[in-house]
């Protein structure tokens, strides 16, 4: 499962996710991508969910990248306890994702195999996404 | 080399990000036109009038002939900024050039053919550098370069050495790799309980220092937890001593 080698410090605050992601937005890897529309927490088991709906939908051939890395950790209270008593130990570790961002991306298949593929790890992530190309002005693919 | 494209803009008055709302909201695209020594001109295009000027265009480098306030420019579309989310375009970059002197731009490398490795040994074509930057004057740029990868098998690559452009003269380093046919990956695929059980294995393995990475700060915060241990010793003590 993904996540850091190594922290500067243990328990983050929450922070908030305003606005579009205008960095990472485009295709830059692959041919094709799975690009975020809301604005979420993925988890790294989402994410690995996603990975292997992926893989295993391409089967063999093909090359996959993974835009988004959990690095910020989530903590939770036990349950049935008081409150106080500080903050809770790190459960898990999330990518905070925003609209716009291009979160998986594949090459070296065809675009029905490639569309097939990101819709089942579409189908493992907490938001809606949409499936894109590689843009070249003029509207030419590559 | 396609043709020159006509489009009509205007000066835009207003300027910075109040002034660039404004001209989205009215149907434009704001954008600018520098280059060739001048003074940088923000602009304003009709935002249809664009997509359809170049809604035929192929390749990544559209020439244009700008009317602005009377007098005509011939400018290379530089930049084009997209809205990550409605995909629509929100800047443009023109940049002025003349047609007789010599520009440097990118040129899109296009794959040409299946290689054999990917044919008959089920290897995986992977492109590298989709693009390479070239000399060229801008009658001659190409919309794309097309190297043939026929004939690779696993292991072979083609290079940037390998393009074969006329008029241009290509810039990018040519040892650099434009596409290799690299052996499948094989996934192995692991029956459910198989799977859990080394899964389960694994964690046993790496203990909990697994399931929490390294806290670099380590040192100095259990220094502080000795100093708050501390301090509640010494109000112990003074309780009891009460």
């Amino acid at each position: 499962m993904l996540m850091p080698k190594r922290v500067k410090y243990r328990k983050q605050q929450r922070g908030r996710m305003g606005g579009k992601a205008y960095r990472g937005s485009a295709v830059a890897f692959g041919e094709y991508g799975l690009q975020a529309l809301e604005p979420a927490w993925v988890t790294n088991r989402q994410i690995e969910a996603a990975r292997v709906a992926i893989t295993r939908s391409i089967k063999r051939g093909g090359k996959m990248w993974i835009r988004v890395f959990p690095d910020k950790p989530v903590t939770k209270k036990p349950a049935e306890t008081r409150m106080g008593k500080g903050k809770g130990a790190p459960e898990f570790w999330v990518a905070v994702v925003k609209p716009g961002r291009v979160m998986f991306e594949l090459q070296g298949i065809s675009r029905p195999l490639a569309r097939e593929a990101m819709k089942l790890g579409a189908s493992k992530l907490p938001i809606r996404t949409r499936f894109v190309e590689r843009r070249a002005l003029g509207g030419e693919s590559s | 080399m396609s043709a020159v494209i006509a489009l009509t803009g205007t000066r835009r008055e207003v300027l910075g990000k109040g002034g660039a709302r404004k001209a989205r909201a009215a149907g434009q695209i704001p954008g600018v036109l520098y280059g060739h020594g001048e003074t940088p001109v923000p602009v304003a295009i009709g935002a249809r009038d664009f997509e359809m000027a170049l809604r035929h265009h192929r390749g990544g480098n559209a020439i244009v002939g700008l009317a602005l306030a009377g007098s005509e420019f011939t400018a290379l579309i530089r930049d084009v900024q997209y809205d990550p989310v409605s995909q629509s375009i929100i800047h443009v970059d023109f940049q002025h050039i003349s047609l007789t002197e010599t520009i440097e731009v990118e040129v899109a490398v296009h794959l040409v053919g299946t290689p054999v490795g990917v044919k008959d040994r089920g290897g995986i074509l992977e492109h590298i550098v989709r693009e390479v930057e070239v000399r060229c004057l801008p009658t001659a740029i190409p919309p794309s370069l097309d190297v043939d990868v026929s004939a690779l098998d696993i292991g072979d690559s083609v290079h940037v050495r390998d393009l074969q452009a006329s008029n241009v003269t290509v810039l990018s380093d040519p040892d650099e790799t434009i596409a290799t046919v690299v052996p499948p990956t094989v996934m192995e695929e692991k029956p459910a309980e198989e799977a859990v059980a080394e899964a389960a294995a694994a964690a046993a393995a790496a203990g909990p220092a697994a399931a929490e990475p390294e806290v670099i700060a380590k040192g100095k915060k259990e220094e502080e937890e000795g100093e708050v241990e501390d301090k509640r010793k010494e109000k112990k003590e003074k309780k009891e001593k009460k």
